[in-house]
């Protein structure tokens, strides 16, 4: 065992502290991109806060309405409109899923037997702050692409799902989603990052393959036989 | 510009290299890093009242980004990467990051490791470091002992592999 001498002065731990002298490290982000994770935290902390008070609203409003006779004011209350304003935790369709998690991501399931409607999801992730233009048949691409797709969305194949981080979405861009029928009965869902008014659109169908472009990704949803639906 | 706002922006500029060459050394990947320690400062944001009153905020940060690094870890192993584009590979340090004496921080336990980060890169003394990690002074010692221990051994055996490279024999 050292003395506290021999610990704070030993030459491994100068050593180390001098290890990353010279090394090129990522630059700082800018404190608005931090603010705005934060905020996204800090909605989510507000939501479930706003939860329990509306449960406690909801009830003391009953026992007002018990004891008065059944008259009630129909005005509504000001933290249920307030609650409305937040996105639902869950919104399930027959096609697919998107829940919200305590850090403000969101996860998109895919039903496999499902083809989803293209303005629908679109409307969907806008309720959740997503910015993205979901095509069907048709893929949207800026030139070039905006990179760091990586922080923004990732990918659990077998699953079926893509999880996506609205805080990181930097200013001035947003999502292209999509999704194209495959032969063999399966639909391929793209995603990449593009900018906001400056983009063209292509119904070339992707490769199997990323085409090495970076910020690119890819994934494959299986449809199985005789159990696809498909919805416009 | 509120009070409470100034005062993190200052915290931001003054502490985001300090905290991500500690996270950074932890992790052997700059990007890693970058993306816990952003994680972790938005955090700090959102609760800036109360991180503001810690006795070591950047020791908050850093503690964060590490937990978050764990999380990622966790998540990691149940998604893919996105193929073949600026992730980069997974379990490999990069090679700025990639030297015995980093190599061998990232092989101690997670609590020794943790207590040597934040002596070296955040110059905690004992007191605050075991205030942080809510564990007792003698225990910061024993982890900071443990570790300067283990570095010390795992650089001796390096030197001796560098300087006689066919002391290793196979049979």
């Amino acid at each position: 065992m050292f003395d506290d001498d021999q610990l704070t002065e030993s030459p491994e731990l100068r050593e180390l502290g001098a290890s990353l002298n010279g090394v090129a490290m990522p630059a700082r982000p800018s404190l608005a991109t931090i603010e705005a994770r934060g905020r996204s935290h800090r909605r989510h902390r507000h939501a479930g806060v706003a939860g329990l008070f509306v449960a406690g609203a909801a009830a003391g409003a009953a026992a007002a309405v018990a004891l008065a006779g059944g008259s009630t004011d129909e005005r509504p209350l000001p933290a249920l409109t307030q609650a409305r304003s937040h996105p639902p935790r869950e919104i399930r369709t027959s096609s697919y899923t998107l829940v919200s998690d305590t850090s403000g991501k969101v996860k998109l399931t895919i039903e496999p037997g499902k083809l989803f409607r293209s303005a629908e999801l679109q409307s969907d992730l806008a309720r959740y702050g997503i910015p993205a233009r979901v095509t069907k048949g048709r893929l949207c691409t800026s030139d070039p692409e905006p990179v760091g797709l990586r922080k923004v969305a990732s990918f659990s194949v077998p699953r079926q799902t893509i999880t996506f981080d609205p805080s990181r979405i930097p200013a001035g861009e947003e999502l292209s989603i999509g999704r194209f029928w495959l032969r063999r009965r399966a639909q391929l869902v793209e995603v990449v990052l593009i900018k906001t008014g400056s983009f063209s659109c292509t119904s070339h169908v992707p490769t199997d393959r990323p085409d090495g472009k970076p910020g690119r990704a890819v994934a494959f949803i299986a449809i199985p036989a005789g159990r696809a639906t498909s919805h416009g | 510009m509120s009070r409470d706002e100034t005062g993190f922006a200052e915290f931001f500029g003054a502490s985001w290299e300090p905290c991500l060459r500690a996270v950074a050394a932890s992790t052997g990947d700059p990007a890693r890093a970058e993306d816990q320690l952003a994680e972790a400062f938005a955090r700090a944001w959102a609760s800036w009242r109360k991180v503001s009153r810690h006795p070591a905020p950047r020791a908050w940060v850093v503690h964060t980004a590490l937990n978050a690094g764990t999380s990622w870890w966790r998540r990691r192993a149940r998604e893919l990467p996105l193929i073949g584009h600026d992730a980069p590979a997974p379990g490999r340090p990069s090679p700025a990051l990639d030297t015995p004496l980093l190599n061998a921080v990232r092989r101690l336990p997670d609590r020794q490791r943790e207590v040597l980060v934040l002596r070296v890169f955040l110059d905690l003394d004992i007191e605050t470091t075991a205030a942080q990690l809510a564990i007792a002074p003698g225990t910061v010692r024993a982890h900071l002992s443990r570790a300067v221990t283990a570095l010390r051994k795992e650089l001796a055996n390096h030197d001796t592999r560098e300087a006689d490279p066919c002391s290793t024999t196979t049979s």
